[in-house]
């Protein structure tokens, strides 16, 4: 098969590897039809995320069709046109059982690196390092599917692979995000990042309630996206103080909820801010950029939530946990236990409340993989997402 | 020689300071107070880096212990293994996972050496003694052979054993299934000790690497996944 594989930091190639094989009974293998970009895979090509190797295969995000399944598996049979939820769960540890999927302590088979970092095994995600299970991505003609019954779900007939493909991870991480926010009806709701789980997340903090979304970034075309197609007041930090901004649309009280949504590269409205980040994180003294956490701690209302889905992988400088402690904040966070939304996603996307294919701007062939990233990468031509078809 | 109740957080006690006597002492001010000074009449960055790193000596002189030396030195349990075995050194490890199975069943798949067999890593084989002792076979090298032997059999609640190899390290260990409180299944917690190779300095490149230790932790999480998943979890590169 071809698979587009990660050789090292900025360097990705299209390779021709193996076919994947059914290892354990509980496994399906998968045909790729759409397998998308995602904002996470940019902090492994930027070379921010140990245990990669050279010659992995990236993509997390993907629509596809059953070609194999193993004698274990009970939901699912050749010719089925399904998504994978991008975090894994076995469905059968306690994690799991409590609807917690992206604790699952089973699911990663080389559990004792981020035992050893955060204190406790954590989860295995497709193509996102060793450290996360080493297991090969999407961006491959096949995938290997482990534990399937729990992580695979059927597209129900009627929606588009392209409205389907993206309930993999951005839809569910978004609507997670806002589901550990705790929106209430009224709630105002900023939203830090209008990438793909940004946009998501705009869109489902409607859902549960809120009577206004703030979005915040520094890309225009995806301000209008967010303004457009989620409904939210966009805000450019080049062009505005968010802080004093977020004060005058909420009556000097902040955002209810506050969702983070870009993570440990984050460019900061603050130029000393932004240096010193930058500094720290290349001289390997941090390694998370935070400043986009740091303001929606700064600017939450007292007594409001921050809802943290951006990727962070280590150790942030400069954490305001003053802030978090004097201001009553209550902070969530967690890769995204999609398995518990796939259905209710699937049912307000069948109700026409929810259209994640707009996040779609751009698609390519696998081939042309290394030039998706590169242009996803700098954002150049509006591009949100490229979706390979391999 | 161990038994759970006296051992169940004994393990955990840590050498925080390691004592600075004798020759050793002399030879850490002596050696401190030379270095600042060729530290100092150096200059330069390298002179000061030198004088502040012979400042650190001549502290632990004057103080008479050092939380470096403690750092690297075995913990009390540990040197009290190594003593009542007459070892050079012991490295004692202990790793806890909670299975959300009853306790029953996961004490009859540890009793079944072929079953612990299908989880051990790396690889090996086990031939059944008698009803006590079993011997276990290296796949990747049968001459690496441990004959091992339980020493007390707590049905549903408890093995200990001992071993004996010409070819490996003394080895010992036992394994507790105890109900989780609340939520149900079992918390088992498993325990080994040995003697390394090369005394101290096989004790210090074992915990320095994570070696036993992360042997362990891997294969009760592996014990886990078959208990709760029927399978061990697998990923392989490209595939």
């Amino acid at each position: 098969m071809r698979a587009l594989t990660w050789q090292g930091t900025n360097r990705l190639s299209v390779e021709t590897l193996p076919d994947p094989e059914l290892i354990n009974p509980r496994d399906v293998i998968v045909r790729v039809k759409l397998s998308s970009v995602c904002g996470s895979d940019l902090h492994l090509l930027d070379g921010y995320v140990p245990t990669m190797h050279a010659g992995d295969v990236l993509g997390h995000e993907f629509l596809g069709e059953v070609v194999e399944a193993g004698s274990g598996v009970t939901q699912f049979s050749r010719g089925d046109r399904v998504i994978a939820i991008s975090i894994l769960g076995c469905g059968d540890c306690q994690p799991c059982q409590r609807q917690e999927f992206s604790c699952c302590d089973n699911s990663n088979p080389n559990p004792t690196f981020t035992q050893e970092l955060y204190g406790h095994a954590c989860t295995g995600i497709f193509g996102y390092s060793h450290a996360f299970g080493g297991y090969a991505g999407s961006h491959a003609t096949y995938v290997r599917v482990p534990f399937a019954d729990v992580n695979l779900f059927k597209v129900p007939e009627g929606i588009s692979d392209e409205k389907a493909l993206f309930v993999s991870d951005a839809v569910p991480t978004g609507y997670y995000g806002a589901d550990i926010a705790d929106i209430e009806p009224g709630d105002t709701v900023a939203v830090w990042g209008c990438g793909g789980v940004g946009q998501m997340a705009i869109r489902s903090a409607y859902l549960m309630g809120a009577e206004q979304v703030i979005a915040i970034d520094r890309f225009e075309d995806r301000l209008h996206l967010a303004r457009k197609q989620g409904g939210a007041i966009g805000l450019n930090y080049t062009q505005h103080d968010i802080h004093d901004a977020l004060l005058s649309l909420t009556g000097g009280r902040g955002p209810d909820r506050c969702i983070d949504c870009v993570g440990m590269e984050a460019h900061s409205e603050h130029k000393l801010e932004d240096v010193y980040d930058r500094t720290k994180q290349m001289m390997r003294l941090q390694t998370e950029r935070g400043a986009a956490l740091r303001q929606a701690i700064h600017s939450c209302r007292k007594g409001g939530t921050v809802s943290v889905l951006g990727v962070y992988a280590g150790f942030m400088d400069k954490f305001p946990i003053g802030a978090v402690v004097n201001k009553a904040l209550t902070m969530k966070s967690g890769q995204q236990p999609g398995q518990r939304y796939v259905e209710r996603i699937f049912e307000h996307i069948q109700a026409g409340e929810l259209d994640p294919s707009y996040l779609m701007t751009h698609t390519a062939s696998l081939e042309e993989g290394p030039q998706g990233y590169a242009m996803f990468k700098h954002k150049s031509d509006d591009c949100l997402r490229v979706v390979f078809a391999p | 020689m161990s038994s759970e109740a006296r051992h169940t957080l004994s393990h955990t006690r840590k050498q925080d300071m390691a004592p600075v006597t004798g020759v050793e002492r002399w030879a850490s001010l002596g050696g401190g107070l030379w270095g600042i000074a060729g530290g100092l009449r150096k200059g330069g960055l390298m002179g000061w880096g030198q004088a502040i790193l012979s400042g650190m000596l001549v502290y632990r002189a004057i103080k008479g212990e050092c939380r470096l030396k403690g750092a690297l030195s075995a913990s009390p349990y540990e040197k009290h293994v190594a003593e009542a075995h007459h070892w050079q050194a012991a490295r004692v490890v202990s790793h806890s996972v909670t299975v959300n199975k009853p306790r029953e069943e996961l004490y009859r798949f540890w009793r079944a050496p072929d079953k612990l067999a299908e989880v051990l890593t790396p690889a090996m084989h086990s031939e059944q003694v008698d009803d006590r002792t079993t011997r276990w076979i290296l796949d990747s090298d049968p001459a690496k052979q441990l004959l091992v032997r339980l020493v007390d059999d707590r049905e549903g609640e408890f093995l200990e054993w001992v071993s004996d190899s010409e070819a490996l390290p003394p080895f010992s260990g036992w394994v507790r299934f105890q109900d989780a409180p609340g939520r149900g299944g079992t918390e088992v917690q498993c325990y080994v000790t040995y003697e390394p190779a090369k005394g101290h300095l096989g004790y210090l490149a074992d915990k320095g690497s994570g070696g036993t230790s992360h042997w362990l932790h891997r294969n009760l999480r592996r014990f886990k996944q078959k208990m709760e998943t029927g399978e061990i979890t697998a990923s392989r590169p490209f595939t």
